[in-house]
C-alpha cells in the first residue's frame, strides 16, 4: 500500500475521529432494555416477588466496586431448586452483569460478588426455579463516583 | 499475584461449606481510555465453573461489569475434610486456568 503524506494524514485523523465519536455515542442500557431481558429470560411465566432477596448498599461511594449479594429461598433438593440467578443493571453500558448457575449440589442459592456501576441506577436480580417459575427483586443504588471509566 | 491466579478460602460450619473465591484479573471493561486517549481493550472473565470432588456444582457467567479481581462467595451443601474444591475459568481472550483447594 503506497500512501503519500496527505493521504496518511487524512486517514489517521479519520480513524481517530471515528474512535472519538464511537466512544461518545456509546449507548447505555435503559430500564426498557432490562425489562426486555427479564422478559426473554422468564419466558412464559410472570415474574413474582418474594423468595429472592438482593442485598446491596443504598449508597455506593465508589462505583468501581459495589458489593452485591443475592439469596433465594429454596430447599435446593433434586426436584425443587434454583437453576439460574441473573443480575441486570439498567444504567450501565451493558445490562448483563453476572449469571449464577446453580445445581441441587450447590447447597444454598446464595452468592455474592462485587460489580461496577456507572451511575445511580436500579439493579435487578431474577431467579429461575427448576419448575420454571421466576422471581425478581430490584434495588436502587445511589452512586457517588461512577465506575465504568470514561 | 499474576493474572489468573485464584485464591480459595473455605470455611465449614453447620453442615455447609462457605467458599470465597478471589481471582486476580484486570476485568478491563473496554470503556476506559488511557492517558493518550486510546481505548483500553476489554479483558474480562467470561465463565467460571465450580467443582466439588470433580462433580460440577455451579457455574458463573461474568461480564465486563464485574469489578477488578472478582471476589465471589458461594455456599455448598455438606463437605468433608479432604474434599477437593476446584475452580476453572476462561476469559474473553481464551486464556484458561484452574485452581484446587482441599477442605480441612
Amino acid at each position: 500500500m503506497n500512501l503519500n503524506r496527505r493521504q496518511l494524514l487524512t486517514r489517521t485523523v479519520g480513524v481517530s475521529l471515528a474512535g472519538l465519536f464511537g466512544v461518545q455515542s456509546r449507548a447505555f442500557a435503559t430500564p426498557e432494555a432490562v425489562a426486555e431481558a427479564v422478559k426473554s429470560f422468564s419466558g412464559d411465566s410472570e415474574p413474582g416477588s418474594g423468595r429472592i432477596k438482593l442485598t446491596t448498599p443504598e449508597i455506593a461511594e465508589n462505583g468501581n466496586s459495589v458489593p452485591i449479594g443475592v439469596s433465594v429461598d429454596s430447599p435446593m433438593s433434586d426436584d425443587d431448586y434454583v437453576t439460574q440467578v441473573v443480575i441486570y443493571a439498567d444504567g450501565n453500558p451493558n445490562p448483563d452483569v453476572i449469571t449464577f448457575n446453580f445445581t441441587p449440589a450447590s447447597g444454598e442459592a446464595t452468592a455474592s460478588t462485587r460489580m461496577r456501576l456507572a451511575k445511580t441506577q436500579n439493579v435487578v436480580a431474577v431467579a429461575k426455579m427448576s419448575d420454571g417459575s421466576v422471581f425478581t427483586d430490584t434495588r436502587n443504588i445511589k452512586v457517588t463516583i461512577g465506575g465504568c471509566g470514561g | 499475584m499474576s493474572v489468573g491466579s485464584v485464591s480459595i478460602r473455605t470455611r465449614m460450619a453447620n453442615g455447609s461449606t462457605f467458599v470465597d473465591l478471589r481471582v486476580s484479573h484486570p476485568m478491563e471493561s473496554g470503556q476506559r481510555k488511557d492517558k493518550s486517549g486510546l481505548v483500553i481493550p476489554s479483558w474480562y472473565l467470561t465463565n467460571m465453573d465450580l467443582y466439588h470432588n470433580d462433580k460440577r456444582i455451579g457455574a458463573l457467567e461474568l461480564g465486563p461489569l464485574v469489578s477488578r479481581n472478582p471476589a465471589i462467595s458461594v455456599v455448598l451443601n455438606g463437605g468433608e475434610v479432604d474434599d477437593v474444591i476446584k475452580v476453572t475459568w476462561i476469559d474473553n481472550r481464551d486464556k484458561v486456568g484452574e485452581k484446587s483447594a482441599t477442605l480441612g
